[in-house]
């Protein structure tokens, strides 16, 4: 064991050998940031087999350095006579075309150009995006009239100048050339005319018939003026029936507001001040949870710790499947979906059984009678020091000081007072468990901070798609979908994709979708972009919509549709929308109020009621429990909308279907997650086809992932992918073709979110392309005598306190001993740009990586490639594990690994200023700015890849392919076929999708180096203004990177480090500051500040001990300040 | 036994010698002045569709650069000016406008984009390559004259590319920016004669900042 400071059989001078962390606090740190571990495939095997797993560590994935291409076969050595004949021809063309000059460019002016509008200089409209029940004002970056990106808009509460990673990418939709563009007919090409004229005989004849057999099937509708054109339609189909085709729709959340305050009636969760926060299966931080976006910002505040004294939120997570939320997660209990409810009657009773005083139960509702329930040991720990800190937070006396202060006129700190609790609840847990958290919310005075009521006076109701599949049989005969795909969303049991081709149906959609290849009638709607409209935010912050381009393709929107269906005339999107607002403010509307709102994107001034509603009906609750209580057995199947697709709307969005999954980082596919101990017990593999089926549902076949962190006997299966798009030329959307697999059709109405069921080994395996399995930071032990250093670094809140200087105490490396192998860079420039992460509040929502995306004309490039390792993401978002229980780090039975707690480092290049890749380049193509960055020059980079061999934060991405010509290097092969029109109709693809592209950045050809820039062209463009304004330097605050501005929590901040004052340089100096990698000397302009966790003390303290214990009865000493043991801890990871 | 290579192939090495030092110079000159953007780009006088003649404009009617290209001070383009900046004075105009005229027919393009609403295509004259990012802005604040790159514009009947554009053209004046810097009032002034003015812009108190031009890669390249 005590071989690695052993050199030639020798001990090795103590010179060599890594120095020690110092105190205790700091060894904890050290070990604990060497025992995090990212790929089941490069989990620390137990320290005797360590060095003996040589391919534990995989600094590229199989594969990486060939070629394939599997469509024609062609092998590596014709690749290569092609590409010398092509290197001939070059040589040809050139003698003859060099002294011809490049083609001919034209300019073309405006006839007279629009006020305001400068050429070449980007636009910026408010507008707003909504998903669900969640609205985000955004502004949108418009270059010549094209809208290329979103940003958020700080005036809007949904937003606060940050975007989800949905409006990131809604833009790709804008110019997606698979989206319908055009009326169809029975699957044939059609016209408006045509499409009217059939509409308005159906319509009158519904009319006539005061609508008897007709159905809608609508989305979650935030738009004021849609939901008055729904009342409207009531109005002129009275008998016809309004149904939910929206999965993001808060059903269950909704249900229980109208049990306890009435129709119409709605909560949300507010986290400002928030000093304990429990979250039972509610992925709050995730972009699914309805004002994700607006929370992840309070959370963010309740977490950002300077100094060890700064309060910090407590988060409790109680959930089967890994989520955002539980990887911030400060107590997190793996337990089934069916045993969510469970823990909150456990907790409901531990706070209510009369232990604490200060915690009043609501009249009529008492938890005697709740049923009895038996959770595990470890759950029930955790359930009661929740109970207890709730009840603590009810009496906090931080709230009564504050209050007090602000009385006095004191104004409040940068840290809020810290004293209020919430309990949330996910939409996939059944509606007597939002019931409870009612309760439990009201009884520790939460009810009107943490969740607010309002009446949502023009909500309208709707029936479930069960309803609708019933009254299909019966007495429907005519569905009207807008903008809703229920023949993919309708479930197992409900039949809705034989029952809508039977009926006659219309579909209005972006897409010809699963419902629009099926429908009598496909009618093509706008995009948002090119839309009117408005959305109310659960708030009650309005915003209005405006269009940012003409429609692309023949299109209207839904609005207009909409106001067609309710009144047989179609006018104009924003003559609707004006008249629906002038009749609501009446005669104090006026233009300059309207372009005020437009130009603010928040409506301001329009009345509103104070609608708090009274929360009554306590005592229906239990009664509600024990009815919907349905304890699972067995085998529990879980369903969860897709992290990145939602619930399959983005299934033809390249970006999303690229995007790694938050948590497992499986691009383009979705999968069976299965806990690594389940698995070993069901004996399958990652890869591996396995049959689930759901009791009383259908079946699906998918590959297993084995993912830790999930519960016992549980499956996780996302739903969204498997999604089919049909163009209007027959041909299928190129994005969704393959990728994954539909749930849907596994689901029943009875187990829609949670249900039993089995998992059944299949035949075969299906390869997925995961992103953390490579490109590892961390070089195994055994190839140098270090002592492994570690990548992510956290404490605990008392580590914190006992040691705020734990960083620098962890440090492994001797400064002295640091020396450059190079002579670094000279860096004169009056601005050093640097940035700085904060690990503790990056909750690894990945909007960063779509807005980089966006912003840095970043190709996507498939499926086959990514498993090749060839993403070209600027930013990879690390996710780490590390075994909960000590015993289990280091045991080969991966039945021990199932517990695991998650940190989250987002990596991307960090502009060393000492920069190993410049060093490498034969061609100087990455070469240091003067001002500290670390340049990539396209048009010098041939392409040797050296840099990235050499790049130890493996940032660096290669352009394998022109990705830009098509998704796989098998669509290329459609480029190069003869048929003409089939060309043609590539090349006005090719036009739309490069209107996408941001003027600002260089799109990258094949053969190029590519990573994080720090967005030099929006440093470049603040630099300008200053310098034309006559400025040296640039404001602090003027230059936002993309994935800055996006971040919602703000855990991203850049600036120049040689101001003091810069935010930058603030957070730089704080003591939980780190450079990741810093003994390879590269001085990394990055820097990263530790995360906190904030355990209980009485759960800590148990931890800490059973640590203690097991480094005790390993033999593994803790190493004291003062103790030279480099041989005792020098071999333990 | 007869020799394999016959005597006068003894010659061949000096002839070679002599011969293929001059190829390779040759080949060297060729690239070198052939293939440069100062022989392949400078002169570059593309027909437009419309003949406006600068000459006639900016010279002898002495309108000022930014009349049309108005955005030079605020974007990274000088823009082409928009139908309507024509229109301002040719919009009844007699003597391009009247039939049978000397003139008749000129801005017969101009005219029908300014009817039908559609683009007048103008033929780019001054094209950089797409992954270089000049910005005009920076340029003009800094006081370096239209002159200087574009040259007498206001000499020119139909526009032609006066300097090569090259990166070791921009880097000269990046490297070295006072000779073609002037006064920040004289940037449009065609007339201005460097040499005879002997202006030195550290001494100008109109300016707020030295001139301190970019020479890293990503001054240009992103």
């Amino acid at each position: 064991m005590k071989k690695l400071n052993v050199v030639n059989g020798k001990a090795a001078p103590q010179r060599l050998g890594p120095i020690q962390p110092q105190g205790e606090v700091a060894n904890r740190v050290v070990q604990r940031g060497s025992q995090f571990w990212r790929s089941l495939h490069g989990r620390s095997e137990s320290p005797q087999e360590k060095d003996a797993h040589a391919d534990t560590w995989k600094e590229f994935p199989d594969g990486a350095e060939e070629l394939e291409i599997p469509a024609d076969g062609v092998s590596r050595r014709n690749f290569f006579g092609l590409i010398g004949s092509g290197a001939a021809l070059a040589g040809v063309s050139m003698t003859t075309t060099g002294c011809i000059r490049k083609p001919q460019e034209n300019i073309l002016p405006y006839k007279t150009r629009p006020e305001d509008l400068i050429p070449g200089k980007p636009m910026f409209y408010a507008s707003a995006f909504s998903i669900g029940g969640s609205v985000e004002g955004v502004v949108v970056e418009s270059h010549d009239g094209r809208p290329i990106k979103l940003e958020g808009n700080a005036n809007h509460s949904g937003s606060g100048g940050a975007t989800s990673l949905y409006a990131q990418s809604s833009v790709l939709d804008l110019y997606d050339p698979d989206r319908s563009r055009m009326p169809m007919k029975d699957g044939e090409i059609s016209d408006w005319s045509a499409a009217r004229a059939d509409l308005t005989k159906l319509l009158d004849a519904k009319n006539k018939a005061k609508g008897a057999g007709l159905a809608f099937v609508v989305r979650d509708m935030p738009s004021p003026t849609n939901r008055s054109l729904l009342a409207g339609m009531k109005q002129r189909y009275p008998q016809a029936r309004f149904f939910d085709g929206d999965p993001m729709r808060n059903t269950q959340s909704m249900a229980v507001a109208e049990m306890l305050a009435g129709d119409g009636a709605r909560f949300r969760y507010s986290l400002e001040g928030a000093k304990v926060i429990a979250s039972f299966d509610a992925d709050f931080l995730g972009a699914n949870f309805q004002d994700g976006n607006r929370l992840s910002r309070e959370w963010s505040g309740t977490r950002q710790v300077v100094g060890p004294t700064d309060p910090m939120s407590r988060l409790y997570v109680f959930e089967p499947h890994l989520s955002n939320t539980g990887m911030m997660a400060d107590h997190r209990a793996r337990i089934r979906g069916s045993q969510v409810g469970d823990a909150l009657i456990a907790l409901a009773k531990a706070l209510m059984g009369g232990k604490y005083d200060a915690v009043k139960a609501p009249p009529g509702f008492s938890v005697d009678a709740l049923p009895a329930v038996q959770l595990d040991e470890g759950t029930q720990a955790v359930v009661d020091v929740l109970a207890q800190d709730l009840a603590e937070a009810v009496e906090n006396d931080r709230c009564k000081e504050a209050a007090a202060a602000a009385a006095a006129g004191a104004k409040p700190s940068r840290y809020r007072p810290l004293c209020k609790s919430a309990v949330m609840v996910g939409e996939r847990q059944p509606m007597w468990v939002h019931a409870l958290a009612a309760a439990i919310n009201s009884a520790v005075r939460n009810t009107g901070t943490m969740v607010r009521w309002r009446f949502d006076r023009s909500a309208v109701p709707l029936e479930t798609l069960s309803a609708l599949s019933e009254g299909l049989g019966k007495d429907i005969d005519t569905v009207i979908c807008v903008d809703t795909n229920p023949a993919y969303d309708g479930l197992s049991d409900q039949g809705l994709t034989e029952k809508l081709t039977a009926a006659t149906t219309i579909h209005l959609g972006l897409y010809r979708d699963e419902t629009g290849a099926l429908a009598n009638w496909h009618l093509p709607i706008s995009h948002f972009l090119e839309a009117w409209g408005d959305a109310e935010s659960s708030d009650g912050t309005m915003a209005i919509v405006q269009p940012l381009i003409e429609p692309l393709h023949d299109t209207y929107s839904d609005t207009e549709l909409l106001h067609l269906f309710a009144t047989a005339k179609l006018d104009r999107g924003s003559a609707v929308l004006k008249q629906y607002w002038k009749g609501q403010l009446g005669p104090s509307f006026s233009d300059k109020m309207w372009r005020r709102w437009l130009h603010d994107g928040v409506v301001a001034g329009a009345p509103r009621e104070v609608n708090i509603p009274p929360l009554a009906n306590w005592e229906k609750i239990a009664p509600a429990v024990t009815e919907g209580r349905k304890p699972v057995e067995g085998m529990e199947i879980n369903f969860h909308i897709d992290p990145t697709l939602a619930d399959g709307r983005y299934g033809n969005n390249a970006w999303l279907q690229e995007l790694p999954h938050p948590v497992s980082k499986l691009a383009w596919d979705n999968a069976a997650y299965i806990a690594p101990g389940t698995a070993e017990k069901l004996g399958v593999s990652t890869e591996d086809l396995v049959t689930v089926t759901v009791t009383g549902g259908g079946s699906m076949e998918l590959p297993v992932f084995i993912m830790p962190g999930q519960a016992n006997d549980t499956v996780s299966i996302n739903i969204g992918s498997g999604r089919k798009v049909v163009r209007w030329d027959g041909d299928e959307g190129v994005v969704s073709k393959g990728a994954g697999f539909n749930a849907n059709v596994a689901r029943s109405s009875s187990a829609a979110w949670i249900g039993a069921g089995s998992v059944a080994k299949a035949t075969g395996k299906y390869a997925l392309a995961n992103t953390q399995d490579y490109g590892s930071l961390k070089p195994p032990a055994y190839l140098n005598n270090f002592k492994e250093r570690p990548i992510v670094l956290e404490a605990t809140a008392e580590e914190f306190s006992a040691e705020p200087n734990f960083v620098e105490k962890a440090n492994l490396m001797d400064e002295e001993r640091l020396r450059h192998l190079w002579e670094p860079p000279k860096l004169t420039g009056k601005q050093q740009w640097g940035m700085s992460v904060d690990l503790n509040t990056c909750t690894g929502c990945l909007s960063c990586v779509i807005a980089c995306q966006a912003e840095n004309n970043i190709a996507v490039v498939g499926k086959e490639q990514v498993i090749n390792g060839r993403e070209l993401h600027w930013i990879r978002l690390d996710r780490y594990y590390r075994a909960v229980n000590p015993e289990t780090r280091y045991n080969e039975s991966w039945e021990n690994i199932d517990d695991v707690e998650a940190a989250l480092q987002p990596m991307f290049c960090q502009h060393c200023e000492s920069a190993p890749c410049e060093s490498v380049c034969p061609v100087a193509a990455t070469v240091h700015s003067p001002e500290g960055l670390n340049d990539m020059v396209y048009n010098r980079c041939i392409g040797t890849r050296y840099c990235s061999n050499n790049c130890p934060y493996k940032v660096r991405r290669f352009n394998f392919f022109n990705h830009n010509l098509g998704l796989r290097p098998g669509d290329w092969k459609i480029y190069r076929q003869d048929d003409k029109a089939r060309k043609e109709l590539q090349r006005e693809d090719a036009w739309l999708r490069q209107m996408q592209k941001n003027p600002d950045v260089t799109v990258r050809f094949r053969g190029i180096m590519e990573k994080c820039t720090y967005c030099v062209q929006r440093i470049n463009a603040q630099k300008i203004e200053a310098h034309v304004a006559g400025k040296e330097v640039v404001e602090d605050g003027k230059i936002l990177t993309a994935c800055q501005q996006v971040c919602p929590t703000g855990a991203m901040v850049f600036g120049d480090i040689h101001d003091p004052d810069s935010a930058v340089s603030k957070a730089k100096r704080s003591p939980r500051n780190y450079a990741v990698l810093r003994d390879l000397n590269t001085q990394p302009r990055t820097t990263y500040l530790a995360r906190i966790r904030n355990p209980h003390p009485t759960l800590g303290a148990i931890r800490k001990k059973a640590e203690q214990d097991f480094a005790a009865s390993i033999g593994e000493t803790p190493a004291s300040s003062d103790a030279p043991a480099a041989e005792q801890t020098g071999e333990h990871h | 036994m007869p020799a394999i290579f016959p005597r006068w192939t003894n010659t061949l090495p000096v002839v070679l010698g002599l011969i293929a030092p001059i190829l390779g110079a040759g080949a060297i000159f060729t690239v070198w002045y052939w293939f440069s953007p100062q022989y392949t780009d400078v002169g570059y006088q593309p027909a437009q569709p419309v003949p406006y003649s600068h000459k006639l404009h900016a010279g002898e009617m002495g309108m000022d650069c930014r009349y049309c290209h108005n955005t030079v001070e605020y974007a990274a383009v000088a823009a082409i000016p928009p139908t309507q900046t024509c229109m301002n004075c040719h919009d009844g105009l007699v003597r391009t406008t009247n039939p049978g005229g000397p003139y008749e027919g000129r801005i017969a393009n101009l005219k029908k984009s300014w009817e039908t609403g559609e683009a007048v295509e103008w033929v780019r004259v001054h094209m950089l390559p797409d992954y270089a990012y000049f910005n005009h802005s920076p340029h003009v604040a800094a006081g370096v004259g239209c002159a200087s790159c574009h040259g007498r514009v206001d000499q020119m009947v139909v526009v032609s590319q006066d300097q090569p554009l090259s990166m070791g053209w921009c880097l000269d004046c990046h490297r070295n920016p006072k000779p073609n810097l002037r006064p920040l009032d004289q940037v449009t002034n065609m007339n201005w004669d460097t040499d005879a003015e002997n202006y030195d812009p550290d001494r100008d108190p109109e300016r707020k900042r030295k001139v301190n031009p970019p020479v890293h890669c990503s001054g240009c390249h992103r």
